[in-house]
């Protein structure tokens, strides 16, 4: 199944900074084994899918749009 | 008429209850800018070396900025200004919510108080009109209760700034309060102890005025620029608070862990933002004019810590309360949060304090006699919460670690010292120097002792870039080069902010110095400021709180220093291995670059053009 990805552009620990494009993915796939295709470390990343928060542990669907954000740390 | 400033200080003597209103003259606001800039100004003109920080004398000075109460983005904010009595030397506090709008809205810039009342009293002020009140029947009460006893009493719109049972009984780590349950913090350096000392339970505000601008649409069509940036940049803040990056600062080696003697803790993904987001986040909260909304506001539905709600724990608190002491019970420390706010303490520094009696407690430097039978393991929540009570109620043990580590080590003596996490009596916020270099140096020379929102570096090693200083991409973070140049900068940057009133998340949200500089245009209307004369301003406030500490508190390069964990231990984690940062070397690099001698004295030199040569002219 394809889900559509973005990397936000200000995601500067990631080569992948800006990437904007579809990823094919195992059925079951979980929003940490995206990361891993995409080569981005779980704990410097967390995911907006369809515009809603999600984490690392939830499932993908085909179709999915998955935004993928760099975390701040502390104030 | 300049925009932004409503050029109304109230001046409250609370020994005699005398009122007065003060005005400053364009030239000193445009030098010193507002908030931080003017108080310290007022700190450094109105109390000095003789001044005791619990005594009448000192001043307790709080202050909003030109931005607050504007649209001017993430600007509800003010500053609250005393010699500290924690560090003995210069301290302030930032911070956000809406009490600085309130006042700004009610007609003041500020509010000044000095003296001390013959008994318990609160200030209220509505709009324009001022008023000192007894608060004997708020006396004891926790800084929830003061904001809700508050409202019932002057209405829903009243905004509430206050001390807890901490602040009453003068506990060095004593914060301020503000917004009741939404818990905004004024929490280093212990001037809730300062507002006790004054018998001053509480300022109320409560304005509905409209804070002028000079070009109200020119400054509408400005934001339209800077908004979207600001939004798309800082979704990590929205959407998981300050905590969003737990478990990457933990794999970097930045958030303290078992007292900052370690590194590698797993259970860290048990205390973060995302576990956080997922279970007990109720939604998000915006301080005044904020467009990013990185507070949190929690409820705890079931289990032990039932019932606890609003304002959750923030990174730092997590930091210290959590992994400094071991524990990763993110309800827990939820828990201790809430307590900490209620009672009106600092959560940085209870943290510390709590990990440092855990550590003495390993060692056997202190042992069940002295902790009321409380055994005090690492990890252990329940004692830790205890602890917390105990230091904000100041009973048993918790005197001593009410007074911070430095006094209590020194106390305790021994080995004790060797645990005690601090620069010039300040505990280290949960930022570690061993991961970040600039650190280093931005603790060991920060005004208020150590304090990354002082010191600022580390932002551009996280991400932050600056075009107009060259910062045009990331620093590495553990590298010594050019860091001691870096905090140069970026101290005299967040003195720009904390006297303009804009939060530092702004720095994340790609904002830069030129985006200020035309919100200055639009809201206050000098259309010829520049760049680098925002950034002169910086610099002349920064050299003023040096000035202050040197002349009045005898500081220079002796307490430009680390404690010796920091300097000497490495974490020898995934993170930063065996890496120390070199402070010598930055701190050379840093005291040329600031024109200072190398006793880390501002020379005459120095002091001459950033025109402070005349700083003993009072403001007014």
């Amino acid at each position: 199944m394809l889900v559509e990805v973005k990397v936000h552009s200000s995601f500067i620990h990631s080569p992948m900074a800006g990437f904007k494009g579809k990823k094919a993915i195992v059925p079951g796939s979980r929003g940490e084994d995206l990361v891993k295709i995409l080569g981005i470390d779980k704990d410097y990343c967390f995911l907006m899918i369809n515009g809603k928060l999600a984490y690392m542990d939830s499932l993908l669907k085909d179709g999915d749009k998955v935004e993928i954000y760099p975390v701040i740390i502390g104030g | 008429m300049l925009g932004g400033y409503r050029g109304k200080v109230l001046n409250i003597d609370l020994t005699t209850g005398h009122i007065e209103i003060e005005s400053y003259p364009e030239e000193m606001l445009r030098k010193y800018l507002g908030a931080s800039g003017i108080a310290t100004k007022i700190l450094y003109d109105r109390t000095d070396e003789n001044t005791h920080p619990l005594g009448p004398e000192n001043h307790l000075i709080y202050m909003a900025g030109p931005f607050t109460g504007t649209r001017v983005p993430s600007s509800g904010r003010h500053e609250i200004t005393a010699k500290s009595p924690l560090t003995g030397i210069f301290g302030e506090g930032d911070v956000g919510g809406t009490w600085g709008v309130n006042l700004k809205r009610a007609g003041y810039d500020g509010i000044i108080v000095h003296g001390k009342a013959q008994k318990p009293v609160y200030i209220l002020v509505e709009e324009g009109q001022v008023s000192i009140l007894d608060a004997q029947h708020l006396w004891g009460l926790d800084t929830i209760e003061v904001d809700e006893k508050l409202k019932e009493i002057h209405g829903p719109n009243t905004v509430t700034s206050c001390i807890g049972p901490a602040g009453e009984k003068q506990v060095l780590i004593a914060s301020i309060m503000h917004d009741g349950r939404d818990a905004r913090a004024v929490g280093r350096a212990g001037l809730g102890a300062v507002m006790g000392s004054k018998n001053l339970k509480a300022i109320a505000v409560i304005g509905s005025g409209k804070v002028e601008v000079a070009d109200e649409v020119g400054l509408m069509e400005c934001l339209k620029k800077s908004l979207p940036k600001i939004v798309a940049n800082t979704q990590s803040l929205k959407q998981l608070g300050t905590a969003g990056g737990t478990l990457m600062a933990e794999k970097w080696g930045d958030i303290p862990i078992r007292n900052w003697s370690r590194g590698d803790w797993e259970p860290i993904k048990n205390i973060s933002g995302e576990r956080m987001a997922k279970t007990i986040l109720k939604k998000r909260y915006f301080c005044g004019s904020c467009p990013i909304g990185c507070g949190r506001d929690i409820e705890i539905k079931e289990g032990p810590y039932k019932g606890v709600s609003g304002a959750g724990p923030e990174y730092e608190t997590i930091g210290q309360l959590g992994s400094n002491c071991m524990v990763d019970d993110l309800e827990a420390i939820a828990y201790a949060n809430e307590l900490c706010n209620r009672l009106g303490i600092d959560t940085i520094s209870t943290g510390s304090a709590i990990a440092f009696a855990m550590e003495l407690y390993e060692h056997g430097l202190i042992d069940e006699r002295d902790t009321d039978g409380i055994k005090l393991e690492w990890g252990n929540a329940e004692a830790m919460i205890e602890m917390v009570k105990k230091i904000g109620n100041r009973e048993g043990i918790g005197e001593l670690l009410g007074k911070g580590v430095k006094r209590a080590s020194e106390e305790i003596g021994g080995l004790a010292p060797e645990f005690a996490v601090h620069v010039k009596g300040l505990e280290l916020p949960a930022h570690d120097p061993r991961a970040m270099s600039s650190l280093a140096v931005g603790y060991a020379t920060s005004n208020r002792g150590a304090c990354h929102l002082h010191a600022g570096g580390f932002y551009f090693e996280k991400g932050v870039t600056m075009p107009e200083l060259g910062y045009t991409e990331i620093q590495d973070r553990l590298s010594p080069e050019g860091k001691g140049e870096l905090t140069f900068h970026s101290q005299n940057i967040m003195c720009i902010l904390d006297s303009l009133k804009l939060c530092k998340m702004l720095l994340f949200g790609k904002v830069t110095l030129t985006d200020i500089v035309e919100w200055i245009k639009y809201t206050i209307g000098w259309d010829d400021f520049t760049v680098e004369e925002l950034l002169k301003a910086g610099e002349r406030i920064f050299n003023l709180q040096r000035l202050y500490n040197v002349e009045y508190c005898s500081i220079s390069r002796k307490d430009d220093t680390l404690p010796p964990r920091i300097l000497s231990q490495p974490r020898l984690d995934r993170g930063t291995g065996q890496h120390l940062p070199p402070l010598g070397r930055m701190l050379f690099e840093y005291y040329q670059k600031r024109g200072w001698t190398m006793e880390g004295i501002p020379s005459e030199e120095k002091i001459r053009e950033l025109g402070l040569e005349d700083r003993h002219i009072p403001l007014i």
